[in-house]
């Protein structure tokens, strides 16, 4: 069966758009988290989020159209990957056969928030609000802008999306339906969701603290992260640079409860050992994970746990770190962010830090880089998601040595 | 790498449940549509549009287990998984959990949950919100709770793109069970009727009668005005052919060919049609059959003036007019999500009762295509029938289904 290799990326997050803005911030210890703007956060259980401000905006090449931010994020991560792999070189034939594997947990939420809140209170509404909320309107509008009409398809697996995209794109490819497919996540702030998330209890009042004893929450954020997918033999013949290769991955689900984790971390244990076995990677090859460390007081246990079930004395040789106190839970774009920071991770022989990690928690107990970037080499890494719903996915990417 | 096995279909249509039932009112030419006066405190009589294709069985009567609250859409997803695991003689065992997977595609999802979640933020702002309503609101919870109540544990993807919801999600299932991912996959789709979505196709000027002549679906008529919306579920039963030989299941159909495609611009009917022509090649490459050898084409079109047409030229520039062609869909309305999986039950319908259904109330199609019309036509159910699924954006997914052996 082929090998898939990475040969473009592109981010958009609140530390600011582009790949090199997110890497930087992210091993300088940054945070861009910071009180919300685009809407009054009153009444949330924590004001700030990791909201992309106007400032990166107009700084960005925003298109001509009126679009809603989240198929805004996507464009702007997929123009980024495209241009970074070369894609709007190719041939229009060639940019025909691109296929999309896109990703979004709440789609255009807040064109539905203006048509939903329109209709509920007797107004006018207006059928393009509705129409931008599609799930599949980012993917649609980047394959017009771009022309990329090769297959397509838009998943919602919650806060596992962005890495099941990547995991779907690299079946396509694997399967012959297309030799370059791009795996997208993307999201953004709304009062839908944050209303939803703050009820919920899963954001805290306070920090977000990934794996610290006093950790009590998240801090959601907002943005998109692409990845270009390729066929090795394709890359290698139109001599593109690749990133690393996409060895394998999995999706499951805990088949156990919408919000609670599963018993002992039973569905994370899963999903990390059929990612391992997909990839035909052994445990102790493993060099770094970059976590979904959420800074729930559940989650993160479980993780851990699972982690260290799976990798047994692995576990305490590697660094295991989270990226969401610097750039927020990006829900959807988690997967696909988190997928690019762990690429560079090893491109770089850096691994990011887990910010705000100052007290360690007995049942949390790996080695989860704190506070301060460290330079260690990574051959090989898993990138782990899971969401609301119970449903767990990891993807492992391998160094690229030219063989 | 194995073939893909249906062995089982749940299906909730306006026209019936399961596939006997179902069939039989296919075949019969039966039509689920009711006019309505109003529907879910939306008065209709001011508006062009009162029709609709309402399932009309109390859905708790087709649930395994009672629940304090599902969305309409997580109902329909869940009795639908429970009608196709029956129907495939199989249970989940806690061996087979992890390797027994779920696909499901929706448009909309929990529309009415997603609603009412809003209405109270809007009401008494965000400390006022419903945190039950908001889990209940996802576009996976239907899927979630569907794997919580079956306990499938294995590969979990839901997928969301109009039209095409359903074709997505059986492709993925399909593609994981190939990638040996998962053995066995529950994969289709389900939609559930909102009023909102209903306005927001009617203010598109999506539904019939968009030109203010008689309401109904005619698709592929030359008098087509537009579509009717439809709610429904259809989940099938996927596994790999050599796990469903090991336990003797009954093989309805194999998933044979997958291929899929975009127009470049959606308002461009020469750019719709492409894509769908592109689709339909690469199913048929990926199956490796020739369009001669096809049986039947399962259409997508549903009345859209547009799709419609884009869709005609594209039949006609691959086939000709040799093979036979119908759109079942004005027997059972646009189901958006379901659509997909409820055409492959067509398809499988087709194969047993050696039929094709007709395409309801078209009497001048226009095209120059072999399309059936007024009633059903008698065949061998020995051949490949192809099924489209175009979205509104002229998004395009083709997949062939190959009779049982």
């Amino acid at each position: 069966m082929r090998r898939v290799v990475v040969t473009g990326m592109g981010a958009i997050t609140c530390l600011g758009y582009g790949v090199e803005a997110l890497w930087r911030g992210l091993i300088e210890g940054r945070s861009g988290i910071s009180r919300i703007t685009r809407f009054d956060p009153t009444g949330l259980r924590n004001e700030n989020a990791g909201e992309v401000k106007e400032e990166v905006l107009s700084n960005a090449p925003l298109p001509d159209e009126d679009i809603d931010e989240a198929t805004l994020f996507a464009y702007l991560a997929c123009l980024e990957a495209a241009n970074d792999a070369g894609l709007l070189e190719l041939s229009d034939d060639e940019r025909m056969k691109v296929g999309l594997v896109f990703s979004t947990n709440f789609g255009g939420a807040g064109r539905w928030e203006e048509f939903a809140s329109g209709w509920l209170l007797g107004q006018q509404v207006n059928a393009n609000q509705f129409e931008q909320f599609a799930f599949d309107f980012a993917a649609r509008y980047v394959a017009s802008k771009f022309g990329f009409l090769g297959p397509m398809m838009t998943l919602s697996n919650s806060c596992s999306s962005g890495t099941s995209a990547i995991g779907v794109a690299m079946d396509m490819i694997k399967l012959g339906m297309a030799d370059i497919v791009i795996a997208e996540g993307h999201d953004m702030l709304s009062r839908f969701a944050l209303g939803g998330l703050s009820i919920l209890g899963t954001i805290t009042p306070e920090l977000i603290r990934p794996f610290d004893r006093r950790r009590s929450g998240t801090i959601f954020g907002e943005g998109s992260g692409a990845l270009v997918l390729e066929a090795e033999e394709h890359a290698k013949e139109r001599r593109a640079h690749i990133y690393a290769e996409v060895m394998g991955y999995a999706l499951n689900s805990n088949a156990y409860h919408l919000t609670a984790p599963s018993k002992e971390g039973e569905g994370m244990i899963r999903v990390l050992k059929q990612a391992l076995e997909d990839s035909n990677v052994s445990p102790e090859q493993i060099d770094y994970i970059n976590a979904h460390g959420t800074g729930t007081q559940p989650h993160d246990p479980e993780e851990t746990h699972a982690i260290k079930a799976v990798l047994k004395r692995r576990a305490y040789e590697i660094p295991v770190s989270s990226i969401k106190a610097a750039v927020g839970h990006v829900m959807a774009a988690a997967g696909s962010v988190e997928a690019i920071a762990t690429i560079k991770a090893i491109n770089e022989g850096i691994v990011p830090p887990t910010l705000n990690y100052e007290e360690p928690d007995p049942e949390c107990d790996l080695d989860y880089v704190p506070n301060v970037a460290r330079e260690h080499k990574v051959n090989i890494a898993i990138s782990i998601s899971a969401g609301i719903g119970g449903n767990n996915s990891a993807v492992v990417l391998r160094r690229y040595n030219g063989h | 790498m194995g073939r893909v096995a249906i062995t089982g279909v749940g299906i909730i249509t306006s026209i019936g449940t399961q596939l006997d039932e179902f069939a039989r009112n296919l075949f019969s030419c039966k039509c689920g549509a009711d006019q309505l006066q109003s529907v879910q405190g939306l008065e209709l009589t001011a508006l062009r549009s009162r029709t609709a294709y309402l399932i009309k069985k109390p859905l708790d009567e087709l649930l395994p287990t009672k629940k304090a609250y599902l969305d309409r859409c997580s109902a329909l997803t869940i009795a639908a998984c429970w009608l196709a695991l029956k129907d495939g003689g199989i249970e989940v065992t806690e061996d087979d959990a992890p390797s027994f997977g779920i696909c499901h595609g929706t448009a909309y999802g929990c529309e009415d949950s997603m609603l009412i979640f809003w209405e109270r933020i809007l009401k008494r702002g965000f400390r006022g919100a419903s945190s039950i309503m908001f889990t209940h609101a996802y576009m996976n919870t239907p899927i979630s709770l569907a794997a919580i109540e079956f306990n499938l544990k294995g590969y979990h993807s839901c997928c969301s793109a109009g039209m095409l919801s359903g074709a997505q999600a059986i492709a993925n299932g399909t593609m994981a069970i190939k990638r040996s991912l998962a053995r066995r996959i529950l994969a289709g789709g389900s939609e559930a009727f909102s009023a909102l979505q209903f306005m927001a196709n009617y203010l598109a000027g999506e539904l019939s009668p968009n030109d203010g002549g008689e309401e109904m679906m005619r698709p592929f008529d030359a008098s087509r005005n537009g579509w009717v919306m439809g709610e429904g579920a259809c989940m099938l039963l996927l596994e790999d052919e050599d796990a469903a030989k090991q336990r003797c299941a009954n093989v309805l159909g194999c998933i044979g060919g997958i291929g899929a495609a975009q127009a470049l611009d959606a308002d461009s009917e020469s750019s719709i049609s492409d894509a769908i022509l592109r689709s339909m090649k690469g199913a048929l490459q990926s199956a490796g059959v020739e369009p001669s050898q096809v049986g039947w084409i399962c259409a997508s079109a549903n009345g859209s003036k547009r799709i419609d047409d884009a869709e005609a030229v594209a039949v006609e520039r691959l086939f000709g007019n040799a093979i036979p062609v119908s759109s079942p869909k004005a027997a059972f309305g646009e189901t958006v999500g379901a659509g997909s999986a409820i055409s492959i039950c067509v398809a499988i319908a087709s194969f047993a009762y050696r039929s094709i259904p007709p395409t309801l109330f078209t009497t001048t199609p226009c095209a120059n295509i072999r399309l059936i019309t007024e009633k059903p036509m008698a065949w061998d159910g020995d051949k490949p029938v192809l099924i489209n699924s175009v979205d509104k954006s002229g998004a395009a997914m083709s997949i062939l289904v190959t009779p049982p052996r």
